[in-house]
């Protein structure tokens, strides 16, 4: 579980720090403030041998087309643009144990040696004039391994990795985007396999208390979920509403992320508000028994309000509430202690 | 409890109070005194100022606009004790600590602080009201209190208070608590010397 990350000339974020993380962080702020940036960042942070990472955020964000100039495909993640500074994301967790990434978009050269042998990078380059790699280099307790390069080549983007570098899982899940019918069942077989599907039966219950049992069928070509609420057939999982789908999703991805994260862009959408308490208590019991720490934004009163009541109670540590704000050309994360969100309900202040 | 969503702090200058009878009185003294560039709020008093300034100071919308803070607390029992949690209080929310009542900190936002009845006495607002009511008609309240002591039926630990809700039981609605008479016209002369202070406080904020 990660105690505290610090970011440098990431996205929005200059030089930025946000420490005291726990179980499940709720985070807020007004728009354009780093909500889901600082997402991004631990996302990112957590898969530091994958080298789709950096393009995936951007294409979650709407890019969807992008030419072959590095700068253009990654230079968004970069502060104002400026490809000069490295971007810096560095976490300390629970044991004490330092890891950071840094990347940047460096010149390219000689030979790149992969599990399949040297590969000689010139040879693969779209244009032999952009010269631009996306690297990305792992630090974990002050070794140093380069992990990861990206660049366009003729065919599209050409990923490279070190594949030994292990961590625990991450699940991104984005405000708009919808995770693929296809990723969900996979992840629904995961459990399925291990016979842990009642268990996410019945915190999908807290919102549709008809349903039965799930199973991974075809629909057409496609692995989908479907399930049983009583009826004579079966019903594609997508048909049983948007709350349930939201929330299926964000059961999955924390069932199968044992001892890593999970990050919940907007966490509000698609569920409703009067459901929202038993939702965070779902979240917390699953992240509890798994030991996956949970970062969720949210633009919602009622979520912070439904937060506050179902953690009512549980350890200083379980849960965390950040405020992101700008202070000038920064932007701070102001931590709310269960003290201060309880006045500031009483007094109807926003804390948003 | 949960109060309804406020509207964001809007004025440049904050007048704290320990509840919502309070709020009302203040915002009948600032029609009375054409006071408009002040808002008001309830902060509480002894037991959650300390939560709740810390909530406050944090507040966006506290840290976008306001650059002056007043805070108005009842002495009750002790005038140090009550000086000594309004401290503590500011000092935990990371707000400036002035050096005594009624003289702002240098700091920003400006804090200034005064303790009702006089910023020396024990002592609550009703003090400062009950101050404030006609000479003949407490001679009045007097002779009533008078003989109901020779009843034995004068128990009250409060004479302010007692004087109070004496004078207003007589008026055309008996049944207003302070802080809605205070909107009354015709029950309250706010021009009595009583309430110079508590003007001059708001003036210098």
């Amino acid at each position: 579980m990660y105690k505290s990350i610090e970011i440098k000339n990431f996205r929005l974020f200059k030089d930025f720090t946000i420490e005291g993380l726990g179980r499940v962080n709720l985070i807020v702020g007004k728009n354009n403030v780093g909500k889901t940036s600082l997402l991004e960042a631990l996302f990112l942070q957590q898969g530091p041998s994958n080298p789709t990472l950096e393009l995936r955020i951007n294409t979650m964000r709407g890019l969807e087309d992008f030419g072959n100039n590095p700068k253009e495909i990654w230079g968004s993640l970069f502060y104002k643009s400026d490809l000069q500074n490295k971007i810096k994301i560095s976490t300390i967790d629970d044991s004490d144990i330092p890891r950071t990434i840094k990347i940047a978009l460096t010149t390219l050269s000689g030979k790149y040696v992969t599990k399949n042998g040297q590969e000689n990078i010139q040879e693969m380059l779209a244009d032999t004039s952009s010269v631009l790699n996306l690297q990305k280099e792992y630090i974990e307790k002050n070794k140093k391994h380069l992990a990861t390069r990206a660049f366009p080549v003729s065919e599209g983007i050409q990923f490279q990795s070190k594949k030994d570098i292990h961590r625990p899982n991450g699940h991104f899940i984005g405000a708009r985007t919808r995770t693929k019918h296809s990723d969900n069942a996979k992840l629904f077989g995961n459990l399925a396999k291990e016979k842990r599907e009642k268990q996410l039966i019945k915190y999908l219950n807290e919102i549709e208390p008809n349903l039965r049992s799930l199973s991974v069928l075809l629909l057409g070509s496609e692995s989908i979920i479907w399930g049983d609420i009583g009826d004579e057939k079966l019903l594609p999982i997508f048909a049983l509403g948007d709350g349930i789908n939201r929330l299926l999703n964000i059961i999955l991805a924390i069932l199968n992320s044992s001892e890593g994260i999970v990050l919940i862009d907007e966490i509000e959408n698609g569920l409703y508000h009067k459901n929202m308490v038993k939702v965070w208590r779902a979240i917390y019991d699953i992240a509890d028994e798994n030991n996956v720490q949970v970062f969720a934004t949210t633009h919602s009163d009622e979520c912070v309000e439904a937060a506050r009541q179902a953690f009512e109670g549980v350890g200083e540590d379980e849960f965390k509430f950040f405020r992101l704000r700008r202070k000038d050309e920064r932007i701070e994360a102001v931590g709310l202690d269960w003290e201060m969100l309880n006045a500031s309900a009483e007094m109807g202040l926003e804390v948003r | 409890m949960n109060r309804e969503k406020q509207e964001p702090i809007s004025k440049a200058k904050l007048v704290l109070v320990e509840g919502m009878d309070e709020v009302n009185i203040l915002n009948s003294l600032f029609s009375a005194w054409n006071i408009q560039d002040i808002e008001v709020r309830e902060a509480g008093g002894k037991h959650n100022m300390r939560p709740n300034l810390k909530a406050i100071s944090i507040n966006d919308s506290f840290r976008d606009n306001v650059y002056s803070v007043g805070i108005i607390r009842d002495a009750d029992e002790s005038f140090d004790d009550t000086w000594a949690s309004i401290c503590g209080a500011l000092s935990d929310a990371n707000l400036p600590v002035p050096q005594e009542p009624m003289i702002s900190t240098s700091d920003t936002p400006n804090v200034t602080v005064m303790i009702l009845p006089n910023n020396e006495d024990q002592g609550m607002l009703e003090d400062v009201f009950a101050k404030s009511i006609d000479n003949r008609l407490i001679n009045c309240v007097d002779t009533y209190y008078n003989c109901m002591r020779e009843q034995e039926a004068f128990k009250t630990k409060n004479l302010a208070k007692s004087q109070i809700y004496t004078y207003l039981s007589v008026k055309e609605d008996p049944s207003l608590r302070l802080g809605e008479s205070a909107a009354k016209s015709g029950y309250w002369g706010f021009d009595h010397q009583a309430f110079s202070e508590i003007k001059t406080f708001l003036e210098s904020l």
